[in-house]
């Protein structure tokens, strides 16, 4: 069998070198510890803050590539002489080290949404464009994660440029794309021996068998229905909080907002998620999705069939994070589930 | 402790059949052995959903408001924590005190899970079996062990003063022993207290960028039960939507102000929050001032008048002529 990949070794001693070499060329974003249980992806310095043991971090990377707060204009004047003034999108090139299969899947999802529409999102385009990414491929499974019922795998290289698997006291390295090439380039890598890439196959094959999917997500997504009784089940015990959204790799939703004073203001957007009250509150008061009902079927649907029927692909890459930070324990696992077995 | 389970059961099964109550407040298993979920029990039939366990973490007080404008008398599993959040409801008139059966459990603290997780830091395929009394049997990848309730304990819950409900209509067992951090409740205001302030500000800081405004901590509050917060008003608008650190801590600010005095140290903020903000440590600053300034303990007697709810000519004034 060939592989549709090149295959390199890179010590442990040599990670701190590289990625002093990267960080010359890139800004450098990657899981760190935010506290004893909580890691987000943050921008590194040359210190060592990387934690990349555990299960994925705590906290998508989406805002690096769509800032929980994002000016799009300035303006300036009123009347005739209003003047607007563009804000350039900060697109400085930047690697995403040590970002976990889900999440660099869940990031094709955004492209889905703000690329392969009519209407490309020039903000997202550009600093898409300028970000590389270098995956670690899972070796511990969070509670909630279910990847594997989504299409996805623990070792999965959608969208990657490099995968990193952990041997020990050194990473296998698996090089995906050209761009992966040139990131390699600024390591000391070996080439993989047959022993290593077998090692690595084990360990992904390893953690994928401790993950077995839990539901048939095409049964699922054929079954999703506007008036199923679960919403209303959902509902009772939702919070109408944001944490299922605001953790979410894929929930993209945001707001519009001006600020101004007389002398002028910006106009910014900002991360909104449909299971708050204002998300489609209309200025004269009507609100299409009243309840926490309609809000549990909208988040639901819109991942598993709104983004199917557009995309062909849910908006959903099993990270598992709604599951496990959930409040009241709803689990979206179990909601799909009941989905793929009605009618069996 | 097995006996609270059926005693939760027995007494709910008695209320909806008799017609007392047409819905029950509970836990119900979740969809892990180290989670539940809350209940909603309307029919006797349905009442052998309900479980009591170390995990029955969340503050039911939280639905009542809702639960009571949809009409008839609710039933609530109430341990301690949960049954102050009641009685400041029903002093603040937001459930009408014969609306309400409190069903007391006297709770001897929940269990943190994170803290059940095997050296790998997941609890991924982590079986959890309580044995009734304060002992979980937990067994994973890494083989199975015993672990003492006690030593696994919710930071909220080893600090809890009042884990026996004060108030219940139907106290479901014999009271608790006292929690084992009761008497250090107020250690982390002493500690952050104790600093200048410019390092306390730095402090906070630091905890609030991290916010990423989903509101949890104001969504699982019983007592953040404003029907618009200040956060979310449009005309005028108080806050921005822009997630900066300023916004965000006017936010916590604003939040811990609005519960002085009202605040029953629950810890579901925290416990919700996905971004480890010690946010209650602002409420318990608060609450101490409160306690120091008034004598006044929220959430322990319904008939009391909140120190902020009312005014005295005798009250202090920390901020007045006297003390400036």
């Amino acid at each position: 069998m060939s592989d549709p990949y090149r295959h390199s070794i890179l010590p442990k001693t040599a990670l701190g070198g590289w990625l002093a070499r990267l960080l010359d060329s890139y800004r450098l974003v990657g899981p760190v510890a935010d506290t004893e249980t909580v890691t987000s992806y943050r921008r590194l310095g040359p210190e060592p803050m990387l934690r990349l043991s555990g299960p994925r971090p705590t906290v998508s990377p989406k805002a690096h590539l769509l800032p929980q707060t994002e000016t799009l204009f300035t303006f300036q004047g009123s009347g005739p002489a209003l003047a607007l003034t563009a804000v350039e999108p900060d697109a400085t090139p930047t690697v995403v080290f040590g970002i976990r299969p889900c999440d660099a899947r869940a990031l094709r999802r955004l492209d889905d949404v703000f690329l392969e529409r009519a209407e490309r999102d020039v903000h997202y385009d550009q600093r898409r464009r300028a970000t590389l990414l270098v995956g670690l491929a899972c070796a511990t499974p969070g509670w909630g994660c279910f990847c594997t019922s989504v299409g996805g795998s623990p070792a999965g290289t959608e969208g990657l440029d490099l995968l990193l698997t952990d041997l020990g006291d050194r990473y296998h390295v698996a090089v995906l794309t050209p761009a992966g090439e040139t990131l390699a380039a600024a390591a000391e890598m070996g080439d993989a021996a047959p022993d290593d890439i077998e090692a690595a196959r084990a360990q992904h094959a390893a953690t994928a068998a401790r993950m077995p999917a839990l539901f048939d997500v095409d049964a699922a997504v054929r079954n999703i229905r506007w008036d199923a009784p679960v919403w209303a089940e959902i509902a009772e015990r939702c919070l109408a909080c944001g944490v299922c959204s605001y953790l979410c790799p894929t929930c993209h939703c945001f707001d519009i907002q001006d600020e101004a004073t007389p002398d002028g203001g910006v106009r910014f957007r900002c991360w909104d998620t449909c299971q708050f009250g204002e998300f489609t509150q209309m200025g004269a008061g009507h609100n299409p999705r009243p309840t926490q009902t309609e809000r549990a079927r909208q988040r639901v649907s819109h991942k598993f069939k709104y983004l199917v029927e557009e995309f062909g692909r849910a908006g959903c890459t099993g990270c598992g994070r709604c599951v496990e930070r959930c409040p009241v324990n709803i689990d979206i696992r179990a909601i799909l589930r009941a989905f793929a077995e009605e009618g069996r | 402790m097995r006996g609270l389970e059926q005693a939760i059961r027995d007494t709910a099964r008695e209320l909806l059949a008799n017609g007392r109550v047409r819905l029950v407040l509970g836990y119900r298993e979740g969809s892990v052995p180290f989670r539940t979920t809350p209940a909603f029990i309307r029919t006797p039939e349905e009442v052998d959903r309900l479980v009591w366990n170390p995990f029955c973490a969340n503050n039911l007080a939280v639905y009542l408001p809702a639960a009571v404008g949809a009409g008839g008398c609710i039933a609530v599993v109430a341990k301690g924590c949960d049954a102050r959040s009641i009685v400041t409801l029903v002093q603040e008139h937001q459930v009408p005190r014969e609306r309400v059966v409190i069903l007391g459990v006297p709770c001897t603290g929940m269990a943190d899970p994170a803290r059940l997780a095997g050296a790998d830091g997941s609890l991924h395929g982590t079986a959890v079996t309580w044995d009734g009394e304060g002992t979980l049997e937990v067994r994973d990848a890494g083989g199975g062990r015993s672990v003492a309730v006690r030593d696994v304990l919710q930071e909220r819950c080893r600090l809890c003063e009042h884990n026996t409900p004060t108030l219940a209509d139907e106290m479901l067992g014999e009271r608790a022993p006292a929690m084992p951090g009761a008497a250090e409740a107020f250690a982390i205001v002493e500690a952050l207290a104790g600093r200048p302030v410019e390092e306390r500000r730095a402090y906070w800081r630091a905890q609030v960028e991290r916010c990423i405004r989903c509101y949890a901590c104001r969504a699982a509050c019983p007592a953040c039960y404003c029907r618009t917060c200040f956060m979310d008003k449009t005309a005028p608008r108080w806050a921005s939507k822009a997630s900066t650190a300023d916004e965000s801590w006017m936010f916590h600010a604003g939040r811990a102000f609005h519960l002085a005095g009202r605040c029953v140290e629950c810890g579901e903020c925290e416990r919700v929050c996905p971004m480890g903000i010690p946010i209650s440590a602002l409420n318990r600053m608060l609450d101490r001032e409160v306690r120091e300034r008034f004598g006044y303990t929220a959430g322990l007697d319904p008939e009391s008048v909140p120190p902020l709810g009312t005014f005295r000519p005798e009250d202090p004034d920390p901020g007045g002529s006297e003390e400036r």
